[in-house]
C-alpha cells in the first residue's frame, strides 16, 4: 500500500513534519505583508488590510468557536446517549 | 408541445418501477443505466416550457426549463449515478427504488411550472425518502423515519395552505414564479415556511440530524443531496432577495457549526454541517444579487459533490465497521489509507480549500456579501468556515482515522478498504470536486447569471490558506478539549418529542375513555326507555285491548297453527318474506289507485 | 315534472331484491349461489351504467312506484348526486362478491347463505336511497337497509356479536325513528311535499316557515340520519366492528355509511337548499360542529391496537369531510364533498379488504401483531399503503383531489379555522397509517423469526388490487365523477 507507506513515512518523522510545517506558515503570513505579491486592493474593509490578519482570525476563531461550543454544551444541551429511551 | 419530450424524472421513476423486473444477471447493468439515461435526458433537454398537462380545472407544467432549474437538474442527475454505484451491491431492490423514485421526485420539483406540480413532487420526495431512513432497520428506525414524515407533512400541509391561498387571490396565476418579497402576505409566509421546512432552516431543522443520522449507508447519500437542494432551489426561485433570510441564513451556519463540534456521531455532525452548508445558501438568497444567487448555485452544486463525498467516506467506514461514533472509532488510516484520503479532499473541499470546488463555489457567497456591503454577514459566514475546517476537514478524519484508537477488537478485525463500487464512487466524486475546483468553466458556465468573479487572485488564495492553515494550528493545540465525549446533544426536537409522547398518552387515556363512556350511553338512554315504553305498551295491551280483541284473537289463533309449519326461523326467508309481502302489497295498492 | 319515466331505475333496484330471493333459494349449492350474487350485481351495474349518458346530458329520469296522498309517494329518480353514490355502490358490490367468497370460504364461516342474502338486501336498500325522489322513499329504503345489515353485524352470533348487534340497531333505529320520522311529518305539514327540489339552491321550504323551526328540523336530519356516523352519534360504528370484514367492507365504505352520509347531504341540498342554509347561517356552524368529529374520531383512532377499530374511526373522520364539504356552501366545498363520496368509498373499501385478507391469511388482528408481515403479503400491504395515502391526501392519488377542493372551498367560505382543522387531520391521518406500514415492512417480529404465512388467496388479492389501482387512477383522472357534480352545479 503506498500510501500507506506515505503516511507512515510522515508519522515516524512527525517533528520534522510539523517544523515544516510552521515554517511554510511562517512564509505565508511574510508573504501576505508584501503588497506586491498580494494585491489588496479588493479587500473591503480597513482590518483586512493588514497584515497576517486572516490567519489571526482563523486563530482566535477557531479557538472561540471551540470554547463557545463547549461551554454551551456542557450548560446542558449535551447528555445521556439514552435520553430519549422510554 | 410539439416535439418529443422526456423528462429526465421519467427515466428514474420508470427505472424504478421496472426494477423488479430486470433478471438477477443484468441488475447491475440496470443500476447504472438508468441514472446515466436521466443525466443523459438532462443534458440534452432543451431551455423552454414542455410537458404541459390539463388536470381539472388547471394547466400542469411539467418542463419548466430555464439556466436556474438547469444547473440544479444537471448536479441531481449526475450525483444520482454516483450514489447509484456506491450502492450497487445492495440486494434489496425496494432500496434503489426507494432512492430512484425520490431522486425522481426532486428533479420533477426543480423542473415544475406551477405550484401544484410542485406539491406533487414535494410530497412524492417525503413519502419516497422516508423509506431510505426506515430501510436502516435498527431499533431506533422506525421511530426515526416516523418523526421525519410527520415533520415533512407538517411542513407540506403549511405548503399547500399557502398554494390554496395564493392561488384563491385574484390576479395571482398558479405559475411559480418569485413572489414580492417586499409584500408578503400570510399566503407567501406559509409557502415559505413549507420551503424552510424542506431546508432544515432553524427552527425546523431537528429532523435532519435525526434523520439523516439513522439511514441506511447508502441512502443517506440520496437523503443528504435532494430534500435540502430543492429547498434551495425552490427559495432561490420564489424568494429571492428576502432580507429575512440573510440573518436566518448566518445563524444557521452558526448554529450548524457549534452542535457539529459536539456531536459524537460522524454522520451526525455531517448532517449538522448540511445546516450549517445551507446556511450559506439561504442567506446568498437573501441577499437577492445576481452573484449572490449565482453563489448559491454553486455552492448547492459543490456541496452536493463534496457533502456527498464526506457521507460516502463515512458510510465506507461504518458499512466495513459497523460504526459511526468517534468514540468507538479511531487510528483507521491503517485499514482504511484510501477512503481517509478521499474524505480528507471532502473535507478539503467543503471547507473552500484552493483548488477544490468549495474554493471556487462557497466563496463566490462571502464575496457577494462584501460586494452588498453586508459586512456582518461576511465576517460570520467567514467564521463559520473557520468551523466548517475544524469539525470537517479536521475532526472528522482524524478522530476517526488517527487519534486515540477506541476501536474494539471486532471493529478493528472488520475494518478494511470498502468494496470496488464504493471506491470508484467516492473515487469519481473527489475527482470531480478537484475538477470543478481546478477548471472553472465547468461550473460557472452552468450558472444562471453571467459570471464576473475570479477566485484566484493572489490575495484570494492567501486569506484562505491563512485563515484555514492556522485554523489547524489551532485544532492542534486544543486537541484534548476536543476529544469525543459518547453524549447526544438535545434541539429543538425536543418540544416535539417529548410533546408527542404526551399527546398520545392523551389520545389512549382521557379521550378513549371518554368515547368509551359515550358508547355506553345507548344502554342507559336507549335501551332502557325502550324497554320502559315496551312495558307500558304491554301493560296497555293487556288491560284495555285484550277485552276487545279476545273474540277475535282466538280465530287468528287458529289460522296460525295453520300458518306455522310455513316459519322455519331462518332470519333471512322471514325478512325476504316480509319484504316480498311489502311489495306485494305495495303492488296491489299501486294497481288499485 | 319535465324528465321522463324511466323502468330502468325500478329494475335497477329489483335486482339485488330479486337477487336476495334467488340466492337464499340456491343456498344449498354455494357456487350457483355466489354466482347468482354476481348475477344480480352486474345487472344492477349494468343498468345504472346505461344511466349515464343521459344524467351526463341533463335530463332528468323518474318513475313513481305509487302515490299515497298527494305529495307523498314512494317515487324514484336518477341524477347526479344518485349516480355518484349508485355508481360507487353497484361496482363495489361487484367487487364486494369475489372478496366475500374468498374471505367466507377461506375461513369456512357458517351461516353464507344469510349473509350473502342480506347482503343483497343491504344493496337493494342502498340503491333506493341513491334512487329516492323524496324523503319518504329515502326513510323506507334508509330502514330497510339498518334492518337487512343487523343480521351481518350480529353474525357471529356470539356474546360480543349480539352485543355488537344490539348497539347497532339501537343507534341507528332510535335516532331514525325518534329524529328523521317527526322531521318528515313536520316538513310535510309546512311545505305539503316531501318530494326533493329539482336542483340544489331552493330547496322545499315556503317563505312563511320560521327561521327557528328550520334550524330545529335540520338539526333533527343531520343527528337523525345517524348513519353518518356524526358524532355523538357515532359509537355503532366501532362496534359493528365485530361483523365478519366484507361486511365492514361494505358498510363502512359502500352501503351503510355512504347511504348515512348520501342521505344527509340529499337533504341538505334538496329539502333546506344552498339559499336557505345561507340565509339561515346553517352552513359554517355545520362544518364547525363536523370539524370536532373529524379530529375527535381521528386522535381516537391513534390510540386503536386493533386495526378494524382503527379503521372504523378513521371513516367516522373521513364521512365528515364530505358533510363539511357540503356545509361549507361553496362551488369548490360542495364539489370536494360529493367527490369524497367515491373516493372514500374506494380508498376505504381497500384499506377494509386489506383487513380481512390479512385476518384470513394470519389470523392477526392487532396492528402490534403484524410485525414483518409486508413480507410475506407485498400485494396486500402495498395495496393498504397506496389507500392510505389517499386518506392521507397526497398526491396523485384520490383523497387529494377531495383535499384541494375542501381547501379552496373554506377559503372561500372564508374560514381559516377549517382551513386548519384539514391540516390537523392530514397530519393525523399520517400519524396513524405511517405505523402499520412500516410495522408491516420494516419492523422484525418479536420472537425474531421470519414471519409465517403466506399472501391472501386471489379472490381477496385481486379485489383490493383494482380497489387501490382505482383510487390511484382517479386521481389522476378525477374527471369522470367530477363531470357529474359539476352538472348539478350549474
Amino acid at each position: 500500500m503506498k500510501l500507506l507507506r506515505f503516511i507512515e513515512f510522515f508519522r515516524a518523522r512527525l517533528r520534522a513534519t510539523v517544523g515544516v510545517c510552521l515554517a511554510l506558515l511562517a512564509l505565508l503570513v511574510v508573504v501576505d505583508a508584501i503588497p506586491g505579491v498580494v494585491d489588496k486592493e479588493h479587500a473591503h474593509t480597513a482590518p483586512e488590510h493588514w497584515p497576517a490578519f486572516w490567519a489571526v482570525f482563523g486563530f482566535i476563531g477557531c479557538a472561540i468557536l471551540i470554547i463557545l461550543s463547549k461551554a454551551f454544551g456542557h450548560a446542558g444541551i449535551m447528555t445521556r446517549e439514552d435520553y430519549y429511551d422510554e | 408541445m410539439s416535439d418529443l419530450w422526456l423528462h429526465p424524472a421519467s427515466a428514474l421513476i420508470l427505472g424504478a418501477l421496472l426494477l423488479p423486473l430486470i433478471p438477477a444477471r443484468l441488475k447491475k447493468v440496470w443500476l447504472l443505466a438508468v441514472p446515466i439515461a436521466a443525466f443523459a435526458l438532462n443534458t440534452i433537454m432543451p431551455p423552454g416550457v414542455h410537458g404541459q398537462w390539463q388536470f381539472l380545472d388547471w394547466t400542469l407544467t411539467f418542463g419548466r426549463v430555464d439556466r436556474l432549474a438547469s444547473v440544479f437538474g444537471h448536479i441531481m442527475s449526475l450525483i444520482s449515478i454516483v450514489a447509484t454505484l456506491y450502492g450497487l451491491h445492495v440486494k434489496e431492490d425496494a432500496q434503489h427504488i426507494a432512492a430512484w423514485i425520490y431522486a425522481g421526485a426532486a428533479l420533477g420539483a426543480v423542473y415544475a411550472g406551477d405550484f401544484l406540480t410542485l406539491f406533487l413532487f414535494w410530497e412524492m420526495m417525503a413519502f419516497s425518502s422516508v423509506f431510505l431512513v426506515w430501510f436502516r432497520r435498527r431499533k431506533e428506525s422506525p421511530a426515526a423515519g416516523y418523526r421525519y414524515l410527520l415533520v415533512h407533512m407538517a411542513g407540506g400541509v403549511c405548503l399547500l395552505a399557502g398554494i390554496v391561498l395564493h392561488a384563491s387571490t385574484p390576479g395571482s396565476s398558479f405559475a411559480f414564479e418569485a413572489f414580492e418579497v417586499s409584500k408578503m402576505t400570510p399566503a407567501s409566509w406559509l409557502v415559505l415556511i413549507g420551503f424552510l421546512v424542506n431546508g432544515a432552516v432553524p427552527p425546523f431543522h431537528a429532523w435532519l440530524p435525526d434523520a439523516y443520522g439513522e439511514g441506511t449507508f447508502n441512502g443517506s447519500i440520496f437523503l443528504c443531496t435532494y430534500t435540502t437542494k430543492t429547498a434551495v432551489y425552490a427559495l432561490c426561485r420564489g424568494f429571492a432577495g428576502l432580507d429575512l433570510l440573510v440573518p436566518l441564513g448566518v445563524a444557521m451556519a452558526l448554529y450548524g457549526v457549534v452542535y457539529a463540534v459536539l456531536e459524537n456521531d460522524s454522520r451526525r455532525l455531517l448532517a449538522y454541517h448540511i445546516i450549517s452548508q445551507v446556511g450559506y445558501m439561504v442567506a446568498a438568497v437573501g441577499l437577492g444579487t445576481e452573484m449572490a444567487i449565482n453563489g448559491a448555485c454553486a455552492h448547492a452544486f459543490a456541496n452536493i459533490l463534496y457533502k456527498g463525498l464526506l457521507f460516502m467516506g463515512c458510510g465506507a467506514v461504518l458499512h466495513m465497521t459497523g460504526q459511526s461514533k468517534f468514540t468507538e472509532l479511531g487510528g483507521l488510516y491503517q485499514k482504511m489509507p484510501w477512503t481517509f484520503l478521499l474524505t480528507l479532499i471532502g473535507g478539503l473541499s467543503i471547507s473552500a480549500f484552493p483548488l477544490t470546488a468549495g474554493f471556487v463555489a462557497k466563496s463566490m457567497i462571502v464575496a457577494a456579501g462584501f460586494e452588498a456591503h453586508n459586512l456582518w454577514a461576511a465576517f460570520l459566514l467567514m467564521l463559520a468556515s473557520v468551523g466548517t475546517f475544524l469539525h470537517t476537514g479536521l475532526k472528522v478524519p482524524y478522530f476517526i482515522f488517527f487519534g486515540k484508537n477506541h476501536c474494539r477488537p471486532e471493529t478493528w478485525e472488520r475494518a478494511a478498504e470498502p468494496p470496488w463500487n464504493m471506491m470508484t464512487a467516492m473515487a469519481i466524486s473527489a475527482f470531480l470536486c478537484l475538477f470543478v475546483g481546478c477548471y472553472t468553466p465547468y461550473l460557472y458556465d452552468l450558472l444562471p447569471h453571467p459570471v464576473h468573479y475570479h477566485p484566484y487572485t493572489a490575495y484570494h488564495l492567501s486569506e484562505t490558506l491563512q485563515m484555514l492553515l492556522f485554523t489547524a494550528v489551532s485544532f492542534f493545540l486544543f486537541l484534548k478539549k476536543l476529544e469525543p465525549e459518547p453524549t447526544i446533544s438535545l434541539d429543538l426536537d425536543w418540544p416535539y418529542r417529548k410533546g408527542g409522547r404526551m399527546f398520545l398518552w392523551l389520545a389512549q387515556k382521557p379521550v378513549q375513555f371518554a368515547d368509551n363512556c359515550l358508547g355506553e350511553f345507548y344502554r342507559v338512554g336507549g335501551i332502557a326507555g325502550l324497554m320502559g315504553s315496551a312495558r307500558l305498551a304491554g301493560w296497555f295491551d293487556g288491560r284495555v285491548i285484550d277485552g276487545v280483541v279476545d273474540g277475535l284473537a282466538e280465530a287468528v289463533r287458529k289460522l296460525g297453527q295453520r300458518l306455522r309449519p310455513v316459519q322455519r326461523g331462518a332470519v333471512q326467508e322471514n325478512l325476504t318474506l316480509a319484504f316480498a309481502l311489502g311489495a306485494a302489497l305495495l303492488i296491489v295498492l299501486w294497481l288499485v289507485w | 315534472m319535465e324528465g321522463s319515466s324511466d323502468m330502468r331505475l325500478l329494475l335497477a333496484i329489483l335486482a339485488p331484491l330479486l337477487g336476495a330471493g334467488l340466492v337464499m333459494a340456491t343456498g344449498r349449492r354455494p357456487n350457483l349461489r355466489e354466482g347468482v350474487s354476481l348475477v344480480a350485481a352486474l345487472i344492477m351495474f349494468g343498468l345504472t351504467v346505461s344511466l349515464i349518458p343521459e344524467v351526463r346530458a341533463g335530463k332528468k329520469l323518474f318513475y313513481t312506484i305509487f302515490t299515497l296522498l298527494p305529495g307523498l309517494s314512494i317515487a324514484l329518480r336518477a341524477d347526479a348526486l344518485s349516480m355518484i353514490f349508485a355508481l360507487s355502490a353497484s361496482f363495489l358490490w361487484v367487487v364486494t362478491v369475489f372478496y366475500s367468497a374468498g374471505y367466507m370460504r377461506g375461513l369456512n364461516e357458517h351461516a353464507q347463505t344469510r349473509f350473502n342474502t342480506c347482503f343483497a338486501l343491504a344493496l337493494f336498500g342502498a340503491l333506493g336511497c341513491a334512487f329516492s325522489d323524496n324523503l319518504l322513499t329515502l326513510y323506507l329504503f334508509y330502514e330497510i337497509v339498518s334492518i337487512g345489515t343487523y343480521p351481518l353485524v350480529a353474525h357471529h352470533q356470539d356474546e360480543e356479536g349480539y352485543e355488537g348487534g344490539r348497539k347497532y340497531l339501537v343507534y341507528l333505529t332510535v335516532a331514525a325513528k325518534g329524529l328523521i320520522l317527526p322531521a318528515m311529518v313536520l316538513i310535510y305539514v309546512f311545505t305539503g311535499t316531501l318530494d326533493f327540489a329539482h336542483n340544489i339552491r331552493t330547496g322545499i321550504f315556503p317563505s312563511t316557515v320560521s327561521q327557528g323551526m328550520v334550524t330545529a328540523l335540520y338539526v333533527c336530519c343531520l343527528l337523525g340520519f345517524a348513519k353518518n356516523g356524526v358524532m355523538p352519534l357515532h359509537h355503532w360504528l366501532p362496534g359493528a366492528m365485530v361483523a365478519p370484514t366484507p361486511v365492514s367492507a361494505l358498510l363502512h365504505a359502500v352501503a351503510v355509511v355512504k347511504v348515512g352520509v348520501f342521505s344527509t347531504v340529499r337533504v341538505m341540498l334538496y329539502i333546506f337548499g344552498v339559499e336557505k342554509m345561507d340565509a339561515f347561517n346553517l352552513g359554517l356552524p355545520t362544518a364547525y360542529f363536523v370539524s370536532f368529529t373529524i379530529i375527535a374520531a381521528s386522535v381516537i383512532a391513534l390510540s386503536k391496537d386493533n386495526l378494524k377499530a382503527r379503521l372504523a374511526y378513521s371513516t367516522v373522520s373521513q364521512l365528515s369531510y364530505i358533510i363539511l364539504g357540503v356545509a361549507l356552501l361553496t362551488p369548490k366545498g360542495i364539489e370536494g364533498g360529493l367527490i369524497h363520496i367515491a373516493n372514500h368509498a374506494f380508498s376505504k373499501i381497500t384499506l377494509f379488504f386489506c383487513a380481512g385478507a390479512i385476518y384470513v391469511a394470519t389470523h392477526k388482528k392487532e396492528i402490534s401483531e403484524m410485525a414483518g408481515l409486508g413480507r410475506v403479503m407485498p400485494f396486500t400491504f402495498g395495496a393498504f399503503a397506496i389507500a392510505s395515502l389517499s386518506m392521507i391526501g397526497a398526491p396523485p392519488v384520490a383523497g387529494f383531489v377531495t383535499k384541494w377542493h375542501l381547501l379552496v372551498g373554506a377559503l372561500d367560505a372564508g374560514s381559516v379555522l377549517i382551513i386548519m382543522v384539514l391540516m390537523a387531520s392530514t397530519l393525523l391521518n399520517t400519524a396513524y397509517f405511517a405505523p402499520v406500514v412500516y410495522h408491516a415492512f420494516f419492523s422484525k417480529p418479536p420472537d425474531g423469526r421470519t414471519p409465517h404465512g403466506k399472501e391472501a388467496p386471489l379472490a381477496m388479492v385481486l379485489p383490493l388490487s383494482i380497489t387501490a389501482a382505482i383510487s390511484v387512477l382517479i386521481g389522476f383522472y378525477p374527471d369522470f365523477f367530477m363531470g357529474f357534480i359539476k352538472s348539478l352545479l350549474s
